[in-house]
């Protein structure tokens, strides 16, 4: 009955070797595939935080490493929703316009605990909003994401700025100051990194997100095994836009008041740190987790350049060349893969 | 076998009442009636292009007919996609086997079905027990399901996407065309499961232009012809011979044609030692004036890459000699210099080598430009004047140079792409499966206008999945295996011991084989060889 | 079909974007009467000058599938760098002008570069570009500004031929050249063809990649040229001027027909869609509008411009799931080896 049909020194012969080479054997095809990505950008990642530790000593206290944390929250939180959009080889350049629009609207509405309360949730919503109107016109116009983003950009830039035309404003001391405390030791901050690689982690083995992945990583067969594509990418440019309501939140927390051109500045780093984390911009392959890498990255840059004296203007400089960087690297390394692996049409 | 009222007996699973469907003028589908019973194996044959993968892409919902109807069980049945269609009983492995590329083997096959955790998260030892379940009960070992396709050969990632259906459990299994990439004890193994499958009361469709693979495991056979069914039979009621005069109708001596010329002595290409990719290792050729060179070999052997490298889309290593002259052809610039060609295989609507919103004199001409250029400008005077021949002789269309390429039919489209090198002067033409799905009246151009060229001077060099094809249209013809050739026979009509179908497939084959006996000795497995034609 | 008829159909869609300047033009007047004096009208053509003049290179750009995000801070630096090196004095212009143009064209080259060889997606490569030019610009002027401009480019923005602003025959000079190359030169052939389809172009023997370098090139130069004449304009330079500049790029290009995908459209398209918005940007005020309103307008018409020409383009037939079912030869042999799998902005 048991037919064999072998495939030479491709197959891992079921369960005819030993555990550990098993083992080894899956790790080694692990590694030939985007796994190895994210692990690379946490490496960069350390790699910068010695540096600056070198040059900062006591960067590597709890209470500097959560100052840290909270200068990467907003642009980790953009990158988890950027992330999830990219997954499905589109992209978001609205994020920027929806957290100008969520720091305007905090600043101008959030005057007591209840306000706070009520208006942080409506940013959230409107965020989500903005993502579901950006995934309808993907998704069912079939329009490509980048001129669709481009547009609700500017509309939302736009109504951020009838918000507030100049920056200013203020929020609740209580508000911006939970960023910089702490709970049991450990800086707020921290924990809600934590958390969003928590809901990360379980979000990705949904089936929802394996669906997300499909999309992306080949329209047409996704399709034939029965995905519905125009919801799939609705909730991903969903998804991209309540992490912007909530990184507008975060960066609300951070600056204490509200600017209608915030988001202009951060939505390459968005990117920036999705690609840096590993993720292919043709889709389908990507993680959180090497997001998070690519944000602190990106921060750690930053510092970096302040501490050797550098005026800031390297960092815009440095972001847009370790952009580019990235991006190489990733097709470098996908052609390196293509050219290892087997197999064929 | 079973009997002929045995058959009739069986429940009637799935039926589709006079279906049509026609896409831009073509008529894939004209009134076609089908029925699938519980407990058979029904082949459906038919030439490319006769309907048969538009009929499976019609009863699994990827196409929507224009009229007629398809019924499950006798209850109306339009699935919104091949998904649906799996969850309703009726499991589709497509020709294209639609795998997707950057999840894993167990995640392909239980895609949207994964068994989940409390958590709603996918359960992943769960999945990979049940993935290892599947393939024990089904008798496929040696896939590993943390696997991603890419890892995988071409044959496996057949057998994977037939056991994504089998998975499944359902009521009827559509196999279109699952045999192509597979090798003999690969095929033995899918006959065995199918076999099996029909004995459990399921319904199997299989789907195949190999006569001898169908005739061997089919209970039923219908036969599809320009889109028509034009007729049913079980096993044993109509000779293979019928089968292929069914299949091709009564045009078989109308299709190929007229063989008058004899190619000249001058040799126009000459390829020593080419190699390139993963899949082509050293191929030598001549090609002589006037002459169709054939090329034929299972999906994968390296003759895409032949032809790509001989056109300079992708790097090669070993010898080019052109006309006398040795050449390097790094871009598809310096193969239009060196006076090639190259026309790709059209897909589905889409066609690789035309711009269809632009008109037939600007495909043509847009090669050859530098020649109609006059202080920096287009002279259109010029143009018309240039390409007005090359419109007349190859009859394309309403010969008017205005009409927009996307207007035109497969035939004429195709002229097109061809014209467009004439008009270059090159002396060489790479054909690379021109007449995949393409339909009896357009496949009697195409190798009219071939002859035609041959007959002109130039040389050709042909690759063409349909044996048929090969054996009657060109000189020679060469098989390749592995990224080398490994035989070559002249033409049907030319010699005593020219091409049969069954010839060639052994030499397409027969690499396979031998292969397979040096790699592995598995006790108790006949070497068989696989499905002739 | 005669051939004008022919032309008709297929230029459908830049009649619509004049017959919205011409809708717009009228409310305007109707709206507020003296709109349409001669005065006005010159100041609308010299603000529709500017989006015109960035709106060409990018027009080229989006012909060929891609997209500049930096033509904002290309045009920046290019004003900076004027009146930095002039300081007031026109005749430096003589070489400042071919200088900054001719940087301009190794940035734009570079972006080429980045995606035909490197296949770098555009959005990706311009954008990061965009932050190099912005870091590079802000590092030299160490965050300063406002130097004053040189008379010879003020000259150009503002002086008037009777009538006729300098700007506006400046604007007929780059729409005559620019339709002539794209209509009736073999380079003009070569990138609807690439725009089209670059992987038939290329078998067509175009170099696709000379295409892509040049297009990105003259975008880079006409940023250049619009920065030096709008600092002429504003009297000066200063951070941030050209930030209005990529929305109105693009939206002036999309109102005027061209297809973001590339390969079809021209320059005459994206003329009728930077009056379109010079109108608009005027009539706002005049509705008690803030300039923020703008931006959402932008928007909107970007919007409007690209879902209507993919309505028009007639969709693919939503009910058959077939569409784009075949996988491509080439991809079958690359299999996502991260080549010619181009979605985003391309």
């Amino acid at each position: 009955m048991t037919t064999s049909v072998g495939y030479g020194a491709q197959s891992g012969a079921g369960d005819r070797r030993p555990p550990v080479r098993q083992v080894a054997a899956d790790i080694w095809a692990r590694s030939r595939s985007a796994d190895v990505r994210p692990a690379a950008a946490w490496v960069l990642t350390l790699i910068l935080l010695f540096i600056y530790a070198g040059l900062q000593p006591g960067t590597l206290s709890t209470s500097s490493l959560g100052i840290l944390a909270a200068d990467t929250l907003a642009l980790a939180t953009l990158g988890l929703g950027q992330g999830v959009v990219i997954l499905t080889a589109g992209i978001d350049l609205s994020v920027g316009g929806v957290l100008a629009l969520g720091t305007t609207i905090a600043a101008t509405h959030f005057t007591g605990t209840g306000t706070t309360l009520l208006w942080s949730v409506v940013i959230l919503a409107i965020g989500t909003a903005a993502g579901l109107i950006n995934g309808v016109l993907v998704g069912r116009l079939r329009l490509q994401p980048f001129i669709v983003t481009l547009a609700t950009w500017s509309i939302f830039d736009g109504i951020a700025l009838y918000v507030l035309p100049t920056a200013g404003g203020q929020v609740p001391g209580g508000f911006s100051g939970w960023i910089n405390g702490s709970a049991a030791g450990i800086p707020n901050s921290i924990w809600a990194l934590i958390a969003l690689v928590a809901v990360w982690l379980w979000f990705r083995r949904t089936r929802a997100a394996r669906r997300i992945y499909a999309v992306g990583s080949d329209r047409e067969a996704a399709r034939i095994a029965g995905v519905r594509i125009v919801p799939t990418l609705v909730t991903a440019y969903a998804i991209s836009g309540l992490c912007a309501g909530g990184a507008a939140l975060f960066y609300t927390m951070l600056t204490a008041s509200g600017d209608p051109t915030s988001g202009d500045g951060l939505i390459l780093p968005s990117v920036a740190a999705v690609v840096i984390g590993g993720a292919s911009l043709f889709g389908g392959q990507g993680s959180f987790v090497g997001t998070v890498a690519g944000a602190l990255t990106l921060t750690l840059l930053g510092d970096v350049i302040f501490a050797v004296h550098l005026p800031s203007y390297w960092t815009v400089l440095a972001d847009g060349l370790l952009l580019i960087a990235a991006v190489l690297a990733g097709t470098g390394l996908q052609a390196l893969q293509a050219r290892r692996a087997g197999g064929g049409a | 076998m079973p009997q002929l009222n045995q058959i009739s007996q069986r429940e009637r699973l799935l039926t589709a009442n006079g279906l049509s469907k026609a896409f831009a003028g073509v008529h894939a589908l004209q009134e076609v009636s089908f029925d699938v019973r519980g407990g058979e194996v029904h082949a459906l044959l038919g030439e490319n292009g006769a309907g048969k993968s538009t009929l499976v892409k019609v009863i699994s919902g990827v196409l929507r007919a224009d009229s007629g109807e398809v019924r499950l069980r006798d209850e109306p049945f339009a699935p919104r996609d091949p998904g649906a269609s799996l969850a309703a009983g009726v499991g589709v492995v497509f020709q294209e086997l639609p795998l997707i590329p950057d999840l894993t083997v167990m995640e392909n096959i239980y895609f949207d079905r994964q068994p989940l955790s409390p958590l709603g998260t996918v359960a992943r030892r769960r999945m990979r027990a049940r993935t290892d379940e599947l393939f024990a009960s089904i008798g496929l070992a040696g896939i590993n399901p943390t696997r991603q396709p890419r890892d995988l050969s071409v044959a496996a990632r057949q057998l994977v996407a037939i056991a994504k259906v089998l998975a499944a459990d359902p009521d009827i299994v559509v196999l279109d065309e699952a045999t192509s990439a597979l090798g003999p004890s690969e095929v033995a193994w899918l006959f065995e499961r199918t076999r099996a499958l029909a004995a459990a009361g399921k319904g199997i469709v299989f789907i195949s232009h190999r006569l001898a693979e169908a005739d061997e495991i089919s209970d039923r056979v219908t036969v599809l012809r320009n889109g028509r069914n034009v007729g049913t039979w079980t096993a044993g009621e109509i000779s293979p011979d019928g089968l292929i005069s069914a299949m091709l109708g009564r045009r078989l001596e109308q299709l190929y044609p007229e063989q008058h010329n004899t190619p000249g002595d001058e040799t126009v290409l000459a390829v020593r030692e080419l190699a390139a990719g993963r899949r082509l290792h050293g191929v030598d050729f001549d090609l002589r004036r006037g002459e169709i060179l054939g090329i034929c070999g299972l999906e994968g052997q390296g003759q895409l890459e032949l032809f790509l490298s001989l056109y300079g889309v992708i790097r090669s290593r070993g010898s080019i000699v052109v006309e006398g002259e040795p050449r390097r052809l790094r871009s598809p610039r310096d193969a239009l210099r060196a006076g090639l060609g190259l026309a790709l295989v059209p897909e589905d609507r889409k066609n690789e080598g035309i711009l269809p919103t632009l008109s037939v004199r600007e495909n043509i001409s847009l090669p050859s430009l530098r020649r109609v250029r006059r202080l920096g400008l287009i002279d259109r005077g010029a143009e018309r004047q240039l390409i007005a021949p090359v419109i007349h002789d190859l009859r394309i269309g309403r010969e008017d140079p205005e009409q927009l390429v996307g207007g035109l039919s497969g035939g004429n489209q195709q002229k097109v792409i061809v014209g467009k090198f004439l008009l270059t002067g090159a002396k060489i033409l790479l054909f690379y499966d021109l007449t995949r799905g393409v339909d009896v009246g357009t496949k009697a151009e195409i190798f009219k206008m071939m002859e035609q060229l041959a007959a002109e001077g130039y040389a050709i060099l042909f690759y063409s999945t349909d044996l048929a094809e090969l054996v009657n249209v060109p000189h020679r013809t060469c098989v390749m295996f592995d990224g080398r050739i490994v035989a070559e026979f002249a033409r049907a009509s030319a010699a005593q011991d020219g091409a049969t179908q069954e010839k060639l497939v052994a030499a397409m084959v027969g690499g396979v084989l031998q292969a397979d006996e040096e790699a592995r000795a598995v006790p108790g497995e006949p070497a068989e060889p696989g499905g002739q034609p | 079909m005669t051939a004008v008829t022919r032309s008709l159909s297929r230029n459908r869609a830049i009649l619509f974007g004049y017959l919205l300047v011409a809708v717009l033009a009228i409310a305007g007047e109707i709206v507020s009467s003296g709109f349409l004096r001669i005065n006005h009208i010159d100041e609308l053509i010299i603000t529709g000058g500017f989006i015109a003049l960035v709106g060409v290179g990018q027009t080229f750009v989006i012909l060929t599938g891609g997209v500049d995000l930096s033509i904002p801070w290309v045009l920046n630096a290019a004003a900076v760098f004027l009146t930095l090196w002039a300081n007031g004095d026109s005749a430096k212009m003589v070489w400042i002008v071919p200088v900054l143009l001719g940087g301009a064209a190794v940035i734009g080259a570079v972006n080429g570069i980045g995606v035909a060889f490197l296949r770098i997606p555009p959005i990706i490569m311009t954008l990061g570009m965009s932050s190099v030019v912005e870091g590079g610009l802000l590092l030299v002027t160490n965050g300063g500004s406002g130097q004053n401009a040189p008379g010879g480019a003020v000259y150009l923005a503002t002086h008037r031929w009777g009538p006729v602003p300098v700007l506006a025959v400046l604007w007929l000079a780059v729409l005559i050249v620019s339709t002539v190359v794209l209509a009736a030169t073999p380079f003009g052939r070569r990138l609807y063809a690439t725009g089209l389809n670059r992987r038939v172009a290329a078998f067509a023997g175009v170099n696709t990649q000379l295409v892509t370098v040049t297009v990105y090139v003259i975008s880079s130069i006409a940023a250049a040229l619009a920065g030096i004449v709008l600092a002429g304009y504003v009297g000066q330079s200063y951070l941030g001027m050209g930030d209005p500049y990529l929305f109105a790029s693009v939206a002036a290009v999309a109102i005027g027909g061209t297809s973001i995908l590339g390969g079809s459209g021209n320059f005459v398209g994206t003329t009728a869609g930077a009056l379109a918005l010079a109108v608009l940007a005027a009539l706002l005020p005049i509705l008690g509008l803030q300039p923020a309103a703008l931006e959402i307008v932008y928007g909107c018409v970007i919007l409007g411009a690209v879902a209507l020409s993919s309505a028009r383009k007639g969709q693919l037939d939503r009910t058959d799931l077939s569409a784009g079912w075949s996988i491509p030869l080439l991809s079958r042999l690359t299999c996502r080896c991260g080549l010619g799998n181009d979605t985003i902005g391309t």
